[in-house]
């Protein structure tokens, strides 16, 4: 099995905030949602991923609620919040400008 | 909004994973057993066997723990958790062995103690020399004429009216200072009293304790201003003895009712200020007051300067002869003039001795951390075998010397704020007059929260990096040897440099006490032996004509020399006094004088004033009782004056003529003796005394009759049959059977005024200093020494055990030791002498001085080998067999 790519430093973050405008879900359902997204690219380990969401509520943009499952289980949910709303804007506007650079880069004829 | 929402929600986030910790960690771990189990979930519908899925999670899980410190370094307040969790441990460690807690605090506390206590000296005295609002904008207005002295730039009513209204200018006020007649007691006592103009102290921001100020719509220019009085702390205390109702009770001043109105802070009694009263200030009649200006927020001098040159230009042409011609225009920043006193380096001197035993303090916290450290080793592997980081170690070690910082700071500031008060009560006169506003206040507390800071770090950083790394080093089985020898050469180092710091603290105590011993040992001229003086005033608006005067002044010596426990009395005019206080200074001209225009100083004296003070007399004769009453024109030089006037003849019979009779137009407390020219005859010479000081060379001085020029301001000299002091109520009695109204200040003897008191001050603190100094290095001598042996007890024991000599073991033992103390021994010795070059300038010298230079090693010798005593016993008292089972 091949390791999925790095993701590049606060990449994480931009898809997590991304995938949460949705929806609130819990850490597990996040991980699923960006697989199926992704079309099974993109595997975010455990490792990665729970350290991303407590730091992504601490800095406020997301913040955890304990719900209830479909199957009545205890989960904690996260959605995002207003300030996590504009840092969205923000990360996907600074994104953008990011990912057309690269595209200049490598499709310029050499 | 969303901002304010989104910090509130951060901030009570931080403060939930702070406070409720169990709760945190127990939804970290359901919020990733969930995880798992739903991944196990997902693994089995995939179609693996739920052991198999299972086993998947499991592996997957493997670092559940990884994950879960992951999640807590996320919430970022992991190093909130973790300094408090390692200030815990220092707090156990520090438990379990309160010797090197106690010790480590109390060396750091006495060095931030007395740096904080001379700091809030420094503070009082020199960088915020005064209370008042705006304090740093205060000037004194000066001119300059193109040559001769500064003049203080005086103003008569209609002017100042004009030099307030300056756009340069805040404001301006005038203070003047008289000695007043206070009566109501059992003697009439002398009070110091300032007047002010009406929109003085509001200017200034002089708040009242109680009462009130005056201010200037009651005592505006012009008419005469109410008689009202504003007490300052002191006088209230002393007078009224701190009660509420002194207020509305009258104050009789020189014979004039002045009704109390006020309290005011003790820090306004600046000078030594009793009362506070407004300032009269009639229009039109020329008279004049010297003026102080605030400058404008941001205005600089030189503009200043330049719009009150314009001002006073114009004030010059509606006065006559006022004034110099071509006169500049100078402000002089009070703060400036208080800067430069003499006070500044003595007290800069102490500052910086007090820094030096604070760096004592912390090299032997940094000795005693490393020795400690040694022993440590085993912990910080078996830490780093843990999975501590390095950086961890290092954070753990820091905060045990922060903990000390913190302690000895709080100790040293709790100390200095209630041990000041009462060191300030000891101080002497001159220094405390400045120096009584010092408090422990808040900028004192910041000067040492910082001075801890710097502290923290300085003597915690290198042990907490070199502990460290010997750990790192053990755990990978570099040999523990390494580790011990680059401490020893730390330890080394720094006992080096503490020995150098002392032997600069050493000479510069011995300095200053060779100092003190010139100082007791200058010829003074004459002899003090149960001499007292004491001030008299005369009640202004009395005894105003020149007969009247030397009546009641005459009546005083008669009265005085009768008393049974007189041995002899004289009386000087001000400034006159026994040596080495100054006289006037004044230009003469002389009989056979080629350059004119010399200056000497003028004393009035009795006639016998040399007999009383038993000042020999080298040549010539002394004026008699009956010259004195006849103001008779002959005069008594001292031998400087004889020398420089007349090198090469006799001075005797020599005329020579004070040149203030002529110029002067003698001011209204002076009153001269009928048909007196200044011209008197020199009848006598007198062994030369001190005249301007101790410290300063003697200067040409001539004593003439005090009747000549009667001022209103006279010294008593007496020399009583026992002790002085003891004497003085019946002193008090004699002078008042002169005249009942006659204030007295108090009786003093000579030592107040020799200079010696400071000298004594310096001389106390720096032997404090010194003392403690050398206990702190000794101490860190000793536990140097201490550790290396019992750190090299095995080698000890295997070289007798092979046969050493227990002599060359000592060597071995005491040989890093002694190379550290005569290495730190020279290069002090060495810092001294070049010290000494850089002092002189503020006339501290002696440093390099042989004498000192020697005790000072001698004391560090023995104290060296003092410390050193019991730890050599020790490495010579091994037992081979006992030290190598115990290993």
């Amino acid at each position: 099995v091949s390791k999925p790519p790095d993701l590049f430093q606060g990449t994480l973050d931009l898809l997590i905030l991304k995938v949460l405008v949705l929806e609130p879900l819990n850490g597990w359902a996040i991980g699923q949602r960006l697989l199926q997204v992704s079309g099974e690219v993109l595997q975010v380990s455990d490792g990665s991923l729970y350290p991303a969401l407590h730091k992504l509520e601490q800095e406020g943009w997301i913040k955890g609620e304990w719900r209830a499952t479909e199957n009545n289980r205890r989960a904690k949910f996260y959605s995002l919040t207003r300030s996590g709303q504009k840092q969205l804007n923000k990360e996907m506007a600074h994104w953008d400008r990011i990912s057309a650079a690269i595209m200049r880069v490598l499709t310029r004829e050499v | 909004v969303s901002r304010l929402e989104r910090w509130l929600r951060v901030v009570s986030l931080h403060v939930r994973s702070l406070c409720m910790k169990n709760r945190v960690e127990q939804d970290l771990a359901d919020e990733l057993t969930f995880h798992f189990e739903q991944e196990a979930q997902r693994q089995r519908a995939r179609g693996l066997s739920p052991e198999a899925a299972r086993a998947v999670v499991r592996r997957q899980a493997y670092g559940l723990e990884a994950v879960k410190d992951a999640c807590r370094d996320a919430r970022g307040v992991r190093w909130i958790d973790d300094a408090v969790s390692d200030i815990r441990y220092a707090v156990r460690t520090f438990g379990r062995n309160p010797g090197f807690a106690i010790s480590t605090v109390l060396m750091l506390a006495t060095g931030i103690a007395a740096s904080t206590g001379l700091f809030a000296v420094m503070d009082a005295v020199v960088l915020r020399p005064f209370p008042y609002v705006g304090a740093d904008r205060l000037a004194r207005v000066q001119l300059l004429p193109p040559s001769g002295p500064v003049r203080r730039a005086s103003v008569t009513a209609d002017e100042f009216r004009a030099l307030r209204q300056a756009s340069t200018l805040d404001d301006a006020y005038i203070r003047e200072s008289f000695t007043k007649t206070l009566a109501g007691s059992a003697f009439p006592e002398s009070v110091w009293t300032e007047s002010y103009t009406g929109n003085a102290l509001a200017l200034l921001g002089v708040q009242p304790i109680i009462g009130r100020v005056f201010t200037e719509a009651e005592a505006s220019i012009g008419p005469d201003p109410p008689r009202v009085a504003v007490l300052t702390y002191r006088f209230w205390q002393r007078r009224f003895a701190g009660q509420p109702n002194a207020l509305g009770q009258t104050l009789q001043l020189n014979d004039e009712p002045f009704t109390v109105i006020g309290v005011v802070p003790a820090e306004y009694s600046l000078d030594l200020t009793d009362v506070m009263l407004p300032l009269p200030m009639n229009v039109g009649n020329g008279a004049t007051w010297p003026a102080v200006v605030r400058l404008r927020t941001g205005t600089s001098i030189a503009v200043a300067e330049a719009e009150l040159q314009t001002l006073f230009e114009q004030f010059a042409r509606s006065r006559e002869n006022a004034l110099p011609r071509n006169f500049r225009v100078r402000l002089r920043l009070l703060v400036d003039e208080e800067r430069g006193a003499s006070l500044v380096p003595v007290l800069t001197m102490l500052f910086a001795a007090a820094g030096l035993l604070l760096l004592i303090g912390c090299a032997n916290v940094m000795i005693l951390l490393l020795a400690r450290g040694r022993y440590r080793v085993h912990e910080i592997a078996v830490r780093h075998a843990l999975g501590a980081t390095r950086s961890r170690i290092v954070r753990l070690l820091l905060c045990e010397a922060l903990l000390v910082t913190v302690a000895a700071t709080v100790a040293a500031v709790i100390a200095a704020r209630y041990l000041l008060p009462s060191l300030l009560d000891l101080v002497p006169g001159v220094i405390a007059q400045r120096a009584g506003r010092s408090v422990i206040g808040p900028t004192a507390i910041f000067f040492a929260a910082s001075l801890a800071a710097v502290v923290a770090v300085i003597s915690g950083a290198w042990p907490a990096v070199a502990v460290s790394r010997w750990g790192g080093d053990a755990i990978r089985g570099a040999s523990a040897a390494r580790g011990s020898s680059v401490g020893s050469v730390g330890s080394g180092v720094l006992i080096a440099a503490q020995v150098a710091i002392v032997a600069v603290l050493l000479a510069g105590t011995g300095a200053a006490m060779r100092a003190l011993v010139d100082l007791y040992r200058a010829p003074i001229g004459y002899d003090p032996t149960r001499v007292t003086i004491a001030q008299i005033y005369l009640p202004t608006n009395r005894y105003t004509t020149w007969p009247a005067r030397l009546a009641v002044y005459e009546r005083l010596r008669a009265e005085v020399s009768h008393e049974p426990l007189v041995e002899g009395s004289s009386i000087s005019l001000i400034p006159a006094g026994p040596p080495p206080l100054s006289g006037m200074t004044t230009r003469i001209d002389a009989q056979g004088l080629r350059d004119a225009d010399r200056e000497v100083l003028t004393l009035s004296v009795a006639s016998d004033y040399f007999a009383t003070l038993k000042m020999p007399l080298a040549r010539g004769r002394v004026w008699s009782a009956s010259d004195d009453a006849r103001a008779e024109g002959v005069t008594v030089i001292n031998e400087t004056m004889a020398r420089q006037l007349w090198p090469n003849e006799d001075s005797i019979g020599k005329r020579v003529r004070d040149r203030s009779f002529a110029e002067r137009q003698n001011p209204p407390w002076v009153l001269n003796a009928p048909g007196r020219d200044g011209w008197f005859e020199v009848i006598g010479v007198v062994r030369d005394a001190p005249n301007r000081g101790m410290r300063e060379p003697i200067a040409p001085a001539m004593y003439y009759p005090y009747a000549t020029a009667l001022s209103d301001v006279a010294v008593l000299l007496v020399r009583t049959r026992g002790n002085p002091l003891a004497a003085e109520r019946e002193l008090r009695t004699a002078v008042s059977r002169a005249d009942a109204s006659l204030p007295i200040i108090l009786f003093i003897t000579p030592e107040t005024f020799m200079g010696w008191q400071q000298g004594e001050f310096v001389t106390a603190v720096l032997l404090g200093f010194g003392g403690v100094a050398l206990l702190l290095a000794s101490f860190g001598l000793f536990s140097v020494a201490c550790y290396s042996i019992a750190h090299r007890t095995r080698e000890f024991a295997i070289r007798l055990a092979l046969g050493a000599p227990r002599s060359t073991v000592l060597r071995a033992a005491l040989q890093s030791v002694a190379v550290a103390v005569s290495l730190g021994l020279g290069f002090g010795l060495a810092l001294s002498v070049a010290l000494n070059s850089v002092l002189a300038r503020w006339s501290i010298r002696n440093m390099d001085d042989p004498s000192v230079l020697a005790a000072t090693v001698g004391i560090l010798v023995v104290v060296t080998v003092a410390a050193t005593l019991i730890p050599a016993r020790r490495a010579t008292s091994i037992e081979p067999a006992i030290a190598l089972r115990t290993e």
